[in-house]
């Protein structure tokens, strides 16, 4: 008899693959890691369900556009370019270095 | 007297014509002078400028796009050709006698330009406007405002600044003194004239006289006039007083009502307007005093950001993105969408991608065809994930660290304008000047470090994902911009198919993409229909390793079917892939089928476009981006079960017209999701956040997004540097 079309048995093999998993970091990460991450991922898995109830029939567009922004107009510096460069650099530097960001 | 006079109404309302402000000027004394009259209306570029009732009048009209009454006080006065010019706003009227005693003060005196009305609101007794005067700090208001008008105002005067109600221009003085100043948007524009008149020694003055009567009788300043007052009260410091623009950062209103992302935005247009209009020393000096002023108002890093966003704003520098992607060296459909993206952008824009581990830029021409030959690439290790020798970075595994591992990431962010986090690690807090998020789809839990809720603009590829973007993570998509496809191959229609059945997906391990489901359906539909059974073929075709347990199923079920005409194609190349799509009749995609965690229903379904671009008739699951990309029975069949698949395949199959009608309509769907779009949305995104970055104004300023919405201050903080490291 094929089981694999059932449901139970398809909660079966996500749990199975849960376990294997487990056992996997369990090996490579120990056990405090293990627990944390089992219990999450268990979270996860029961959510699951709660989402089917949850889930609507139709997804409205819930993207909204782009705020808009306009240039100003077109700008034209009469200072020395090269040296407010050399500045503005500067200054991001000294405040880095000030902060130790 | 002059041979002509123009008179500019400038109108901000598309959809009314401004009866009364009209009709008070046909009716004024116009003293034996010829009247132009220039009607400029203010309206997007979809809007249409009312039309004049009395068609005996000779009115011209014109319209301005770009929300922006200066700019449209500019357009008016442009193509004006009287020796006089007056500017209205339309929602007043004039008196009978205004041009006549504007006329007499104006040719009385050679040096004045500009002459200010009295100004009443609509009782006709409350004085509005007979000037303006600063209050102190570069606070500016109207003389008389509120007064009961009892004669104390009475007596023409020389003015400091005028009132735009209704002023009264000399040409020549416009001429000499140039354009308005278009940057104010609206408001202030007046006092920046004032001061440049007055620069070039012209006058200004108030005529008691000239009387304007305003329609409304609000006197209460409604939220986006303040808006207007607030930030170009800045930008008038910067442009006029720039000594004083570091101390009128904390008397500003947007900083006294918290409002600091406008605060922060107006500042950058102040420095710029100081770096238009000044010498090297005075915008140096400014500066100097900046340094000390802004990482105590915005934090630290927006300090940075400050800084180097004037470098764009001032347009010293190309601007810089960083794209991280801890998949970077594993090919996927993420890594393809952000790489498009990429190859779009890298003439324009200096990208570096950022990565873990190392990997080649030539490698995605092999992968995908992209050239990314003018991008850099820098590899950052992570050190928590070397210790671990993992392949992939999995932040799951990011639990109770104290410290965020991530935070190496964040910290290079800082070197770019533009962060783009390409795949989804929801623990990276940008520290860029602005910042991109490119979620797929919410599929994991908010967990400690989780920081998506910091970015600037969160793009997804379907509604779908936006749907749950707010349904998991309370985030509103800023947004969606569908994937690339590109699988055109010239086909002339759906004429010379085959009868064949398509399935293009990977064999998951998981089996998500349910090649089983699909194999049993089709199995099922010949054991019913012998004359299928017999003229028809499926082929499944996708990638898979080696040692997949799921496509081993899969093949083991095949051999147990013991059939000819399902086919089994793997790892294919593009070239495969093109002919398998151009033979096909009817393409399926099933994954979602039986699910109902939305986590594993198709969030797009890029193999269904390529489909439709080459005339196959798609039967798609109805679930997940799939309905957006397939509307039923117009471009092809949505189903919820095995049985609607047969009966929707079976109706396609029995009818050759339907077949070749629906096909036409999903290849013309199919453009809504080609690689043009795909460049025009992504330019136009950028565009916008560019103009952004490089000290642009929003169209709507009030408008807020919901990271603006935000409390500023702890936004922040939160970004500030003793906080992140």
């Amino acid at each position: 008899m094929d089981f694999r079309g059932n449901t139970y048995y398809r909660k079966l093999v996500v749990i199975a693959q849960l376990l294997r998993q487990s056992n996997k970091t369990l090996r490579e990460a120990g056990f405090a890691l293990f627990y944390l991450k089992i219990r999450r991922r268990l979270k996860q898995y029961f959510k699951r369900f709660q989402y089917a109830e949850r889930q609507p029939v139709t997804y409205p567009p819930a993207a909204a556009t782009v705020k808009t922004y306009i240039r100003l107009r077109d700008f034209q510096m009469k200072a020395d370019k090269e040296a407010i460069g050399k500045k503005l650099k500067t200054i991001r530097e000294e405040i880095a270095q000030k902060t130790g960001v | 007297m002059p041979d002509k006079v123009s008179l500019i109404v400038v109108h901000n309302h598309a959809s009314k014509y401004p009866t009364s402000c009209i009709e008070s000027l046909l009716k004024m004394d116009d003293c034996g002078v010829a009247l132009e009259i220039i009607l400029v209306v203010c309206c997007s570029e979809d809007e249409t400028a009312p039309s004049i009732n009395d068609k005996n009048t000779d009115i011209k009209i014109i319209k301005s796009t770009g929300n922006n009454y200066v700019k449209a006080l500019n357009a008016g006065i442009q193509p004006s050709g009287g020796t006089y010019v007056g500017v209205l706003h339309h929602a007043v009227t004039v008196e009978k006698k205004w041009l006549k005693t504007m006329l007499a003060v104006i040719t009385g005196d050679g040096r004045i330009g500009v002459i200010q009305s009295k100004e009443l609101f609509a009782d006709q007794k409350t004085i509005k406007s007979v000037g303006v005067k600063d209050t102190g700090g570069f606070n500016f208001h109207d003389v008389g405002f509120n007064e009961e008008d009892a004669g104390q105002y009475s007596r023409p005067a020389a003015i400091n600044f005028y009132s735009g109600g209704a002023a009264f221009f000399r040409k020549s003085c416009l001429e000499a003194v140039g354009v308005f100043d278009e940057d104010f948007i609206q408001q202030t524009e007046n006092i920046d004239y004032s001061i440049r008149c007055r620069n070039q020694g012209w006058k200004l003055m108030y005529s008691p006289e000239s009387i304007i009567c305003h329609q409304h009788s609000d006197a209460s300043p409604d939220e986006l006039k303040q808006y207007y007052d607030a930030r170009n009260r800045m930008l008038l410091i910067g442009k006029h007083y720039p000594a004083n623009l570091p101390a009128a950062i904390t008397g500003s209103d947007f900083y006294k009502k918290n409002n600091m992302v406008a605060l922060y935005r107006s500042l950058v247009q102040a420095v710029k307007k100081t770096a238009e209009d000044q010498p090297t020393e005075i915008i140096l000096r400014v500066l100097d005093d900046l340094i000390d002023i802004l990482p105590g108002v915005f934090g630290t890093i927006r300090a940075i950001n400050f800084f180097s966003r004037l470098e764009l704003a001032l347009g010293l520098r190309k601007i810089k993105i960083g794209i991280y992607d801890q998949a970077f060296h594993f090919p996927g459909g993420g890594q393809r969408y952000a790489a498009t993206m990429a190859a779009l952008l890298q003439d324009q824009y200096e990208i570096t991608f950022i990565a873990n581990k190392d990997a080649a830029l030539e490698l995605y021409r092999e992968w995908f065809d992209l050239d990314l030959s003018r991008c850099r690439l820098k590899i950052i290790s992570i050190p928590f994930f070397e210790k671990m020798k993992h392949f992939h970075i999995d932040e799951g595994l990011v639990i109770h660290e104290p410290a965020n591992p991530f935070d190496i990431i964040s910290r290079e962010s800082l070197n770019y304008d533009i962060f783009i986090n390409a795949n989804m690690l929801t623990k990276i807090k940008p520290l860029s000047a602005l910042s991109v998020f490119i979620c797929h789809f919410p599929d994991r839990e908010k967990e400690k470090f989780f920081s998506v809720d910091q970015y600037d603009y969160v793009l997804n590829n379907s509604n779908y994902g936006a749907y749950w973007l707010k349904q998991k993570w309370g985030i509103d998509a800023s947004l969606r911009l569908y994937p690339s496809v590109n699988m055109y191959q010239g086909l002339a229609g759906a004429d010379h198919k085959s009868k064949i059945i398509l399935s293009v997906a990977r064999f998951e391990s998981s089996g998500s993409k349910k090649q089983l489901e699909m194999m049993r359906v089709f199995h099922e539909l010949c054991r019913k229909n012998p004359d299928v059974s017999k003229e028809w073929k499926f082929i499944m075709a996708g990638g898979s390793t080696n040692d997949n347990p799921y496509f081993a199923r899969v093949k083991n079920e095949l051999a147990l079917l013991r059939v000819a005409n399902i086919e089994l194609r793997i790892n294919l190349n593009n070239a495969d892939i093109l002919k398998l799509y151009s033979e096909a009749s009817i393409f399926w995609h099933a994954c979602g089928l039986g699910e109902s965690d939305p986590h594993l229903v198709e969030h797009f379904g890029m193999t269904t476009v390529e489909a439709m671009q080459n005339y196959c008739v798609p039967i798609v699951i109805n679930g997940g981006g799939q309905r957006e990309i397939v509307d039923h029975e117009v471009n092809g069949f949505l189903f919820s079960s095995a049985q609607e698949l047969i009966s929707c395949t079976l109706k396609v199959i029995n009818d050759d017209e339907l077949r070749k009608r629906i096909a036409a309509a999903a290849y013309e769907k199919s453009r809504n999701f080609s690689a043009d779009m795909f460049k025009k949305n992504v330019e136009s995104l950028f565009a916008n956040i560019e103009n952004r970055l490089r000290g642009g104004e929003p169209l709507f300023p009030l408008q807020r997004t919901f990271r603006e919405g935000q409390s500023d201050f702890e936004k922040y903080k939160s970004r500030k540097a003793t906080t992140l490291l």
